[in-house]
């Protein structure tokens, strides 16, 4: 018996100390002078505890969505900001904002960045400084799940379709639609009003992100499918002021060391796999 | 409404000798038209002297004409909806009275953005769905796709949103206005024979008509820059276009002023047609 109890008491022992050393561990790394973490983290810039004020429209899963319960802002890009100001070390504050008018916000100091699942155009460089981008995606056509007319962008030259208002979602569309290639374009608030007047029927289909399209499907089990292969290849960044190199050269290393040290992997699993509909 | 502080014009015809019997009133001279016409003058030379302005009023056109259109259409519907519910709600049949007040309170408790959201994306799929559901039972599929043609429209739901809306405020101003025509002159025509509906609209509504024109006309004027909401739900009307506009080029400061000078010529234009009406309503009595 005597000799069980020393066992227990050394691993109780054994237990806390492991316990208290990954908590320091974590403290240091999260206070993080930049010498003080792992080699690869060496070259992030430090941002010395700096709060990076966040403009993003949260209403686009699985992007960013305000959660039922917490109402706390989730999603992919919350958890790389995270991820990017723990190696920063900046503290990310996200703000609901309309996306309308996101980008003025942006110049006018409202925010330090916009993390919105923003696609890095020319037309916007004019205007706004991008990171490196952090994600590759395609455009794809969203349908009612019993659609049968539908079966890729090629299909839509007589339908109605939607998209958000100032998306490159929108400008595709209208493109499409100067070829005669789509038929009418309904511009919607948010895509979560445009899905809500597909589902509805109010349009034939929604054009839109291929991640975003997954992250409706979820929302909307069994109602929705995309039809057809992307049609875009684009990339998304994260927009930051006009010649603001200090919060870009951050981003950027954190980016960089995020993809080497599987951190992006990681980060896509959680958000586009695991709850990804059914693939 | 300025003008209502003036005193009485003269009798017979008051627009006549006004500054020329008197001596020049400066407190009469419409300083706030000059100041208008002045920054109009310089808006319209900077629009026609500008590319960038020049390239916003010509996407935004479009816009006007919707929004100029939606107006319309609401506020005629607006119109026919609150007269009916003001007649209902005067009726002094208590179910047809209750009916009209329930109405008139719950439009009112709920904001217009709301109530065009709800019916764009609740209320109407909704009916066009029972429509439809109910036509197969029936047969009479021609006449529910006519039906659900007509509510799957934007723009129909928005001026039907609206016209719901502003029917409430319009209820309540002929209410008003017919309230305050002396109960007297209902009973003399009664006593002469009339029956009350012929009471009201022989010698009611045409009196009463008269009082709630410049109230009726204030309304109208609200109404056009209500109609911005409908953006909201993807009628492409001047708001959206705005944003569309800025969304494409970032020239947030150009489109907005753009946006809000046409907002304020149209708004101008039609409070100059209400002063027109106050001085006509004012002018027969």
């Amino acid at each position: 018996m005597k000799g069980r109890t020393w066992l227990y008491l050394v691993v109780l022992i054994a237990v806390v100390v492991v316990a208290l050393f990954l908590r320091t561990q974590r403290m240091r790394e999260a206070s993080a002078p930049a010498p003080a973490g792992p080699a690869v983290q060496s070259a992030v810039t430090d941002l010395k505890g700096r709060e990076i004020k966040i403009g993003s429209d949260t209403t686009y899963p699985p992007f960013e969505t305000v959660d039922e319960k917490t109402k706390a802002i989730v999603g992919f890009d919350p958890d790389l900001m995270d991820e990017i100001c723990r190696r920063a070390n900046c503290k990310a504050k996200f703000t609901t904002t309309a996306w309308d008018g996101i980008f003025v916000a942006l110049a006018q100091g409202q925010f330090d960045a916009v993390v919105s699942g923003v696609t890095i155009t020319e037309e916007r460089r004019k205007a706004v400084e991008f990171s490196e981008p952090y994600l590759r995606y395609g455009q794809v056509v969203l349908v009612r799940s019993e659609e049968s007319a539908i079966t890729g962008v090629d299909s839509l030259s007589t339908k109605k379709v939607a998209v958000q208002t100032g998306t490159t979602n929108d400008e595709k569309a209208t493109a499409l639609q100067k070829e005669k290639k789509v038929g009418d374009i309904k511009r919607y608030e948010t895509f979560a009003l445009a899905v809500k007047a597909l589902i509805n029927k109010d349009v034939d289909a929604v054009i839109i992100d291929s991640y975003a399209a997954d992250g409706f499907i979820g929302v909307e089990p069994g109602k929705l499918k995309k039809v057809g292969e992307s049609f875009t290849s684009e990339a998304l960044g994260i927009a930051l002021k006009q010649g603001d190199t200090t919060l870009k050269q951050a981003f950027d290393t954190a980016l960089a060391a995020m993809k080497t040290d599987g951190t992006m992997d990681r980060l896509y699993k959680k958000w586009f796999v695991e709850r990804g509909p059914g693939k | 409404m300025p003008l209502s502080n003036e005193p009485p014009a003269p009798a017979g015809s008051p627009q006549a000798g006004r500054g020329r019997l008197v001596p020049v009133a400066w407190e009469r001279v419409p300083w706030w038209g000059l100041v208008l016409a002045i920054a109009g003058l310089f808006a319209a030379l900077g629009i026609a002297g500008s590319t960038r302005y020049r390239d916003t009023l010509a996407f935004l056109w479009d816009g006007v004409v919707l929004t100029l259109q939606l107006t319309m259409a609401a506020y005629a519907l607006a119109l026919v909806i609150g007269l009916i519910a003001a007649l209902l709600r005067l009726s002094g049949r208590p179910v047809l009275v209750t009916i009209s007040i329930l109405y008139i309170e719950v439009i009112r408790g709920v904001p217009l953005l709301v109530l065009l959201i709800y019916i764009a994306f609740v209320a109407a799929p909704l009916a066009s769905g029972a429509l439809v559901g109910a036509a197969r039972a029936l047969g009479l599929s021609g006449v529910a796709e006519a039906i659900t043609g007509i509510i799957r429209s934007d723009f129909n739901r928005a001026a039907l949103g609206l016209a719901i809306g502003y029917g409430a405020y319009l209820a309540e101003i002929y209410r008003a206005g017919i309230e305050a025509i002396p109960r007297g002159q209902v009973e003399a025509a009664r006593s002469l024979g009339m029956s009350s509906g012929q009471a009201m609209r022989h010698i009611i509504l045409p009196q009463a008509i008269r009082i709630v024109l410049p109230p009726l006309g204030n309304d109208f004027i609200s109404l056009l820059k209500d109609s911005a909401l409908a953006s909201a739900i993807a009628v492409p009307e001047l708001t959206q276009a705005g944003r569309l506009l800025s969304s494409r080029t970032f020239r947030a400061f150009e489109t907005y002023n753009m946006v809000a000078l046409l907002y304020l010529m149209m708004t101008l234009l039609g409070s100059l047609g209400v002063r027109a009406l106050e001085r006509w309503s004012r002018a027969g009595r």
